[in-house]
């Protein structure tokens, strides 16, 4: 049992995030079954393609959306239970700024110290000034980037234990994406502060996460450290001749084209030894994402 | 439940109805003060120099507009309140509030407490006006009106409440205001119903001020009951609502 596995049943150390057989039914869509744990102190990567379960899960954690089954715990409370109690040490960051066109950083923070007892607002102005965010000027005239900053200096102003956040970083350009990871490496200088971050830019999360999640389809396909992931898996790229020495189980999936067949393997250690011949590369987030997600095909081009 | 946090979601609302609560409190101002020119000219000026036979037919529709309107537009500085709640239906917000930790109950109540505070300044804006315009007038219908404001008042705060519960329930100030509409028509058809009911009351040139005030003023018992009823069901139902999660 690795050790992350061990974090999921709660039996390494406390937990930033625990999900326990997590099931939500749509028509036509099933989040199934789901488990994974964020372990306190760490970043983790939730990586899906659209439509894979992401946000799904993520309004389940935030208590949004009622669950057909599972358990939930954050910060080592129920999330139902000890939902104002949890609220109030946690910050979720979207996609998109939920705050009114009309406000400035003043009605913003005035409205947050009333809502977080924990308010900081002389942090809130030096988060501003730092981010380069116009004390005056109204959040509906604020570029997507200002708006993301805006976003992530209100939820790190109130002292939060956890960031959930959900396709933060998307439609971001590199260096406001940049800028955004340094904050977040600063904020996890404090063991006890925590990150869970939804995206499927998975260069991001190259550079910054500590564990990774692969969910499709409302399946777990992976979860695990991110530095072990990476050492454990690895791509061979061969002939048709070669491939089709190798045994379907040994492989994730395998992409083929005219040329030669790109095969992604997940236990390099035993593949180096069976096949001898195979010259295992290195590879990344994304690739191993792309390999999962076609896992059931098995062969695909 | 903390007053801090209260005043701070107080704030907010006050902050996002700012510009409706200015229009319609200068709106309300404006038709007062011209209520009031028009009672001086109508006694003292211009509009004194009607011929005698058209007179009392004038001054009629003089002082029944003159007294009316400046109601209905405190009416309007009151429930433009409802204008905060517009962007509950902000699809962002929506999901954001659901992050933070504040409990349907606090939330709901605060809404409440603007709505009712701007009734409470709306009541005595309005007696005040026709306590000036019995003055002006040479009448002594203050009481009278007051109790017919009361009716008006009350009646408009019974739909802002059911207007406030459909928004929570449509999610759309569009549908919500579609299904208000509905509801108003079915209810003027049936509040008219009553009102011609009423023996003493005759629609037409002989209808008198005082009876139409007087007839107003009969539902009084009836409209509280309605509006003490309807204040404790959508109160729950609104935090029921708020508190309610996505399928």
């Amino acid at each position: 049992m690795s050790d992350l596995e061990n974090a999921v049943s709660g039996a390494a150390c406390e937990n930033a995030i625990e999900v326990k057989n997590l099931t939500k039914k749509y028509d036509g869509f099933t989040l199934d079954d789901i488990s994974f744990a964020v372990p306190r102190g760490s970043i983790m990567g939730f990586i899906g393609q659209n439509g894979a379960g992401k946000s799904t899960t993520i309004k389940a954690i935030l208590n949004i959306i009622k669950t057909d089954g599972g358990q939930i715990r954050l910060l080592g409370m129920d999330h139902i239970k000890d939902e104002l109690k949890v609220k109030e040490q946690i910050a979720a960051v979207f996609d998109e700024c939920p705050f009114h066109d009309s406000f400035k950083a003043k009605q913003l923070s005035i409205m947050f110290q009333g809502i977080y007892e924990t308010w900081d607002e002389k942090l809130f102005y030096q988060y501003m000034d730092r981010f380069g965010l116009p004390r005056n000027k109204k959040i509906g005239k604020f570029s997507k980037g200002m708006k993301m900053k805006i976003q992530i200096a209100t939820a790190l102003s109130h002292g939060a234990k956890l960031l959930i956040m959900d396709e933060a970083t998307t439609g971001l350009d590199p260096v406001v994406r940049n800028e955004i990871l340094d904050i977040f490496r600063e904020y996890l200088s404090d063991d006890t502060n925590s990150i869970l971050m939804s995206s499927h830019i998975t260069s991001d999360l190259d550079k910054i996460a500590d564990s990774v999640t692969f969910i499709d389809k409302g399946k777990i396909l992976l979860t695990g450290y991110k530095d072990d992931i990476l050492e454990s898996h690895a791509m061979i790229r061969c002939s048709q001749a070669d491939f089709d020495k190798m045994e379907k189980a040994d492989f994730v999936s395998a992409r083929k084209n005219d040329f030669c067949v790109d095969v992604m393997v997940s236990d390099r250690a035993a593949v180096k030894r069976k096949y001898t011949w195979a010259d295992l590369e290195k590879t990344n987030l994304e690739e191993i994402m792309l390999f999962y997600v076609n896992k059931e095909k098995k062969e695909w081009s | 439940m903390k007053m801090r946090r209260l005043g701070c979601l107080l704030y907010r609302e006050l902050y996002l109805s700012r510009k409706s609560l200015l229009t319609n409190g200068v709106m309300a101002l404006s038709i007062m003060i011209l209520g009031i020119l028009v009672l001086l000219s109508a006694k003292h000026g211009n509009l004194a120099l009607i011929p005698e036979e058209y007179k009392e037919a004038v001054e009629e529709i003089i002082f029944m507009f003159s007294a009316f309107l400046p109601i209905y537009a405190c009416v309007a500085f009151a429930i433009s309140l409802v204008e905060s709640w517009q962007f509950e239906c902000d699809r962002k917000w929506k999901l954001f509030r659901k992050t933070i930790p504040v409990s349907g109950c606090e939330y709901i109540l605060v809404k409440y407490i603007l709505l009712f505070a701007a009734m409470g300044l709306a009541i005595p804006l309005s007696a005040l006006y026709m306590w000036c315009s019995d003055l002006i007038a040479g009448t002594n219908e203050t009481g009278m009106s007051i109790q017919c404001i009361l009716v008006i008042l009350l009646f408009f705060m019974c739909y802002s409440q059911v207007f406030q519960i459909f928004i929570l329930l449509f999610g759309s100030m569009d549908r919500a205001a579609i299904a208000i509409a509905i509801l108003s028509t079915v209810s003027m058809i049936f509040g008219f119903d009553l009102l011609l009911r009423d023996d003493k009351l005759l629609l037409g040139a002989d209808m008198m001020l005082n009876d139409l005030f007087a007839s107003f003023a009969s539902f009084l018992p009836q409209v509280t009951a309605v509006f003490l009823v309807t204040t404790v069901v959508s109160f729950f139902l609104s935090v029921k609502l708020y508190e309610r999660r996505e399928k």
